[in-house]
């Protein structure tokens, strides 16, 4: 059973992974140095967002959202909504091993093959998901040390030269251009969807929307603060060249025995972005254990075989542009849209649980 | 038994994929550039770069031996073509310690130039970026080395040193990508001379619009700027005159422990911005032309004519700046800052050297030293 601990790092874990490296990037290029606006109205959604996701499974705190499904839209229609969320969650981890193969090809390994990286990052998180969600959660806490190492690296970057100043002018864009960029933060918010899949597992499920709440919260503090500590450190102009500030910041740090942090940093970071994968697996498999009546250690092979047939097919830069804006709408309708209509249809059909 | 030899099977399946052969880069294989030079020669870029063999003697002796080449053509690009032709190995610029740039290769918009540093993960950004004046940058690189340092190494210690010696701002590769693209303030770049077989900074280039503008600010003058600045480095010491009649010997001189900047903004009745910079510093006397007791009126009068001394001394110095349209202090980038308005309507090129400028210091003698 997980304790609210565990069920904290998981959801952490979730949210914070490959996003992190591009995020102020993507936001400033939108609405400057107003982009930790948008991240707060981001959080803010994401909050509602958990809310309602709560709501639906206390619905029924037994069953797991693909049972729900079942239940509530008979056997058809459920099966098609729960066939359709698996291949969500193949899509998002797709485009998520595309996004982190693109990072360490261009940062680390020059000449590995894709299907290399792919290959070792499918062996160590299908590893991990096969597991019973509360190995998981453990494992989770164990890697949370690099956030305190990522906040340690966030903080050496003040000393260097930094200019307040260019947080300002505050609000320089309109409001509706600062809510238009909001859905570009919310894709790395994402994760806290998990609570639909592990609520028959929670220990203290009435404790379960605080927990979701200090974890968005956590995630929230952490990216805005590293969009300022981004924008007072990048000039301008600097910043929407640079696709990935995260690492370029720590590639102007340099001390006395250790340089290149950078490098260094990518190379750990790839447990926390695998976290997410590992996720994605769980959900996913979980759909499949359900969809086909298999083992669940079975499905997230079946599923990190799928991937890796996927992986190997040539997708170029256009391609993987097109799935990632593709993939912030998709993520509204299956985070947001659908379960709110679930939990209308669960309500109008007087379920409580 | 059976699980045993699954595990050592999966084992045997994973050492190969951990080991990543496909992206080794053994240090020995590869030609390691420690200093870069680039120079304008008839429109032509002419790069040279220094590489360190490092020659073993024995047990823990060593000697080494700059390899130097140099190539010319359009673009960095053509010059590096030709470069990776004089080695045995694949050039990295990994390590590279020093760029130097030639006084007319300084000229020219060096954003557009140093773009390949950036681009890609691999080149190390704490290398120190110097404009070399009078001479070739290259000539510069030809020195065997510095103290006992090979050329490249000792380059980018005088230039530290004088980084803490507060005659030039801190910055590196690193720091110069971010002033590129930053609207409305310039930098400066240390300007390294040589005189007779020996290597020093003489003071600080001042950039305009990310090229040098010819202007420099000389050695007495670059701690005062700094301290103008806000942006000065462990050690300031300034010295003034007793007074203007007597030269020899007739200096006191003084390190500076606290300084406080106050920088003010504002719109002349023109409705051109107008700065006004508050200097307050706390000062350790050092040196006094005679070893004698220094009576609290004495004090009083120094610390009036340091005052007056100082204040004379920056006005100058900004008046400088804006004669290389310069504007070191971002003035153009605090206005956009607080007043978006205004800096769209301005050209900032056009406006910077008319404006008005004031600067006053005002200096307290904190300490005098372990005599009184």
């Amino acid at each position: 059973m997980l304790t609210n601990k565990n069920l904290f790092f998981l959801i952490i874990q979730a949210q914070i992974g490959i996003g992190i490296l591009g995020l102020p990037y993507i936001l400033y290029n939108h609405v400057q140095q107003d982009g930790w606006m948008s991240l707060l109205i981001a959080g803010v959604l994401a909050q509602g967002i958990i809310i309602v996701l709560v709501a639906l499974s206390r619905t029924s705190p037994k069953e797991t959202f693909y049972e729900l499904n079942l239940r509530l839209l008979g056997n058809v229609l459920g099966k098609i909504v729960n066939i359709s969320y698996v291949l969500y969650f193949i899509s998002f981890s797709l485009l998520l091993m595309i996004l982190v193969t693109d990072v360490i090809n261009t940062w680390i390994l020059h000449q590995t093959p894709r299907w290399a990286i792919i290959l070792m990052l499918l062996i160590a998180t299908s590893y991990i998901a096969k597991e019973r969600i509360l190995t998981i959660s453990r494992s989770f806490l164990f890697f949370s040390f690099w956030f305190i190492v990522l906040i340690f690296l966030l903080i050496l970057v003040y000393p260097q030269d930094i200019h307040f100043g260019r947080l300002q002018p505050v609000g320089s864009n309109s409001f509706t251009e600062i809510i238009k960029a909001s859905p570009d933060a919310f894709v790395s918010l994402i994760g806290f969807e998990l609570i639909l899949f592990i609520m028959p597992f929670i220990k203290n499920p009435k404790k379960s929307l605080m927990v979701l709440s200090i974890a968005n919260l956590f995630t929230l503090m952490l990216y805005i603060f590293l969009f300022i500590t981004c924008v007072i450190s990048f000039s301008g102009v600097q910043l929407s060249l640079i696709q990935a500030p995260l690492l370029y910041l720590f590639r102007g740090l340099s001390f006395e025995f250790v340089e290149r942090i950078d490098i260094i940093f990518l190379s750990f970071w790839i447990v926390p972005i695998s976290t997410t994968l590992v996720i994605q697996l769980f959900n996913a498999s979980l759909g499949v254990q359900k969809l086909f009546s298999i083992q669940r250690k079975k499905s997230v092979y079946l599923l990190s075989f799928i991937l890796l047939c996927l992986g190997l097919l040539p997708i170029n830069l256009t391609m993987t542009e097109s799935l990632s804006s593709i993939m912030i709408y998709l993520n509204i309708i299956f985070v947001f849209i659908f379960p709110a209509l679930l939990l209308i249809i669960a309500k109008l059909k007087g379920i409580k649980g | 038994m059976k699980n045993t030899n699954q595990k050592i099977i999966t084992l045997l399946f994973i050492f190969p994929l951990l080991t990543g052969c496909w992206d080794q880069k053994l240090i020995v294989d590869q030609e390691v550039i420690n200093g870069v030079s680039f120079d304008l020669e008839d429109n032509k870029i002419k790069s040279t770069i220094v590489v360190l063999n490092i020659i073993p003697k024995g047990t823990n002796f060593f000697d080494f031996k700059n390899q130097m080449s140099s190539a010319t053509g359009y673009s960095l690009e053509d010059t590096y073509r030709e470069l990776r032709t004089y080695y045995t190995g694949p050039l990295t610029a990994s390590k590279s310690r020093i760029i130097l740039l030639g006084e007319s290769f300084a000229k020219k918009n060096l954003n557009a130039y140093l773009d390949f540093f950036y681009r890609v993960p691999d080149p190390y950004l704490g290398s120190k970026v110097a404009i070399v004046k009078g001479v070739e940058a290259s000539e510069l690189l030809s020195t065997k080395e510095i103290g006992t340092n090979p050329v490249a190494f000792g380059l980018y210690e005088i230039i530290e040193a004088a980084e803490d010696n507060s005659t030039v701002t801190k910055g590196t590769l690193n720091t110069l990508f971010t002033y590129f693209n930053e609207e409305g303030k310039d930098f400066l770049l240390p300007i390294l001379e040589k005189k007779g077989e020996d290597i020093l900074v003489s003071g600080a280039g001042l950039i305009s619009d990310n090229a040098y503008s010819g202007q420099m600010i000389s050695l007495k003058e670059c701690s005062l700027l700094l301290l103008i600045m806000d942006n000065y480095g462990e050690l300031v010491d300034l010295e003034t005159y007793l007074n203007d009649k007597k030269k020899l010997n007739n200096q006191v001189s003084y390190r500076i422990i606290k300084s406080k900047r106050k920088f003010n903004l504002t719109k002349d009745a023109a409705g051109k911005p107008r700065v006004d910079i508050n200097l307050d510093l706390k000062i350790f006397l050092h040196q006094y032309p005679i070893t004698e007791k220094i009576s609290p009126k004495q004090i009083k009068e120094l610390e009036e004519t340091i005052s007056r001394d100082l204040t004379k001394k920056s006005q100058s110095i900004m008046k400088k700046t804006q004669k290389a349209n310069s504007d070191v202090l971002g003035i153009g980038r605090e206005l956009k800052e607080t007043d978006p308005a205004a800096w769209k309507a301005l050209d900032w090129g056009q406006t910077y050297p008319e404006i008005k400028i004031n600067t006053r210091v005002k200096v307290a003698i904190e300490k005098t030293g372990i005599l009184k």
